[in-house]
């Protein structure tokens, strides 16, 4: 049974993929290894998931700007997540998909969604972001499932 | 913020177990005139021959402690100074550093994610103190009343 929610697109565009979820906001810097993809930061519920090619919700990011040059370059390694979800403005996440954009023609939509719909959201959930900023949830497996 | 939620910070801040220690750095973000002017007054003798003993800093402020003395009493205990950089910025860490103490909340963070290696959190005084024994020393007093 798919779900809707209704969020607000930081930065538009079109991704679908399996929902990597937390509750932890997470620095990119020092939390995020551009090389492979891995989410590094030891000490976060996180630790050891691959995040590329993911929908990646968390709340925010956490500490250094830096945040957005880690996730930049994730961009032309292709190591990026697929999109990110936050439960409010997050301006390091959403300036790293404009300048992605800017540099390499390639990006991922930043969305921002009511704190009461990201505590909805489980890992593992298939996701599909719209341009408008719609996340379609489905439960179980990923792939294309429509009908 | 209560007591028993800093001695958890504190406990997690370190990783792994045991005295095993093979660099101490200090520093992140960048050590400041004030800390040099403590560190100074902490140093006595030499470090231990197996553990080296790093700071990182500004290039300006770097400039200033050597220009008020405070870097005598380093050279002389065996540690150097690193400018304009950090052990998490860039690839200065010798391979066989696989356990290193600080007393950077950020360094005792990150180390372990970016640079694979065991961390330990103590105060200046405990990061001098192994520097010199060769072995983790922690003053635990403070967190056992």
């Amino acid at each position: 049974m798919d779900r809707v929610i209704l969020g607000k697109a930081l930065v538009p565009g079109e991704a679908a993929g399996p929902a990597l979820v937390s509750r932890e906001p997470l620095s990119f810097w020092g939390g995020f290894d551009h090389r492979t993809g891995e989410i590094i930061d030891r000490r976060h519920p996180l630790s050891g998931q691959v995040a590329a090619g993911c929908v990646l919700a968390v709340p925010h990011a956490r500490g250094s700007s830096t945040t957005t040059a880690v996730l930049l370059e994730a961009v032309r390694s292709g190591t990026a997540p697929a999109a990110i979800l936050t439960s409010g403005p997050e301006t390091f996440f959403a300036l790293a998909a404009i300048v992605a954009e800017e540099m390499y023609r390639r990006s991922f939509p930043v969305v921002t969604i009511d704190s009461a719909d990201f505590d909805t959201l489980e890992s593992g959930m298939h996701l599909r972001v719209a341009p408008d900023g719609t996340i379609t949830a489905s439960e179980g497996k990923t792939g294309d499932n429509q009908p | 913020m209560d007591l028993p939620s800093l001695r958890q910070a504190r406990r997690e801040l370190t990783t792994g177990a045991g005295e095993g220690l093979d660099l101490v750095v200090l520093g992140s973000p960048h050590f400041s005139l004030a800390e040099f002017q403590r560190l100074a007054s902490l140093l006595r003798g030499q470090r231990h021959p197996n553990v080296r003993f790093l700071v990182t800093t500004s290039r300006a402020v770097a400039h200033l402690a050597r220009r008020a003395g405070w870097l005598e009493p380093l050279d002389a205990f065996g540690g150097t100074v690193t400018v304009d950089t950090c052990i998490l910025a860039s690839p200065m860490l010798p391979p066989e550093v696989r356990r290193l103490m600080t007393n950077s909340g950020k360094y005792a963070y990150y180390a372990p994610g970016l640079l694979g290696a065991q961390v330990v959190f103590g105060s200046l005084e405990d990061c001098v103190r192994s520097a010199a024994a060769g072995r983790v020393s922690r003053d635990e007093s403070l967190w056992t009343v």
